[in-house]
């Protein structure tokens, strides 16, 4: 079973994925699955993504196994250097 | 209540200044205030830095206000306003104004410590630095 997932990737993510925004539909649904079809487009993405935290329709987690179901929306945020 | 004692908790494109955030704390009965800037350097790592420009998720604004609740919940006496700035900033130009202000110095010293802590681990907000040789680095992210 396919799922549909929009994607929006932030600072050095989004150079990384080469795009702000990215309707992406993983073979496996979770975050991991995720980062592994960005990451079949674009591999030099794979140490950033690694160290991202994302937000899943807008709830924090860094739990790569995290679940995903059909139109689930994700950010992919960098570690964090405001101040 | 801590809401009546954040005076300011923004993310936003104008500039900063310290006296801003000073005045905002300002109160009859406190005897301390305790305020800090972010201001960009020249340098980096060794390298000389031209320019940063900050980017901030659509959520920043909201995560500076839960930050700033925190430390208002965690510090009773104190009074804050604080604020970043996103977009192009130039060497010298003020990123992050914080000010705490409170009867004593003490709780003020602790407070606005804290606050700018707090908000550099947990404000989604990104800065991209440009050196002098024209390379770009996302700060954090190597």
């Amino acid at each position: 079973m396919s799922v549909q997932i929009q994607a929006r990737f932030f600072a050095a993510a989004r150079d990384a994925a080469g795009a702000e925004s990215l309707a992406l539909a993983p073979q496996s649904p979770t975050i991991a699955g995720l980062l592994a079809a960005v990451g079949a487009t674009h591999p030099e993405g794979e140490r950033i993504f690694g160290r991202c935290s994302f937000l899943v329709n807008g709830r924090s987690t860094s739990d790569l196994a995290h679940p995903l179901a059909d139109g689930d929306r994700v950010d992919v945020l960098p570690p964090f250097a405001g101040g | 209540m801590t809401e009546s004692r954040i005076r300011l908790a923004t993310v936003g494109a104008h500039p900063l200044s310290l006296a801003e955030v000073e005045a905002l704390v300002a109160d009859d009965a406190h005897g301390a205030t305790v305020s800090f800037a972010g201001v960009v350097r020249d340098h980096d790592g060794g390298r000389g830095v031209q320019a940063l420009g900050y980017t901030a998720h659509p959520s920043a604004q909201d995560v500076l206000g839960e930050v700033a609740a925190e430390i208002a919940a965690a510090h009773p006496l104190v009074v804050i306003a604080v604020a970043h700035r996103v977009g192009p900033l130039v060497v010298g130009d003020i990123a992050l104004a914080a000010a705490v202000s409170s009867a004593h110095r003490a709780e003020a010293f602790a407070a606005c410590g804290a606050l700018v802590d707090l908000v550099k681990e947990r404000t989604p907000i990104w800065k991209e630095q440009t050196f002098d040789d024209g390379a770009t680095e996302w700060v954090g992210s190597l």
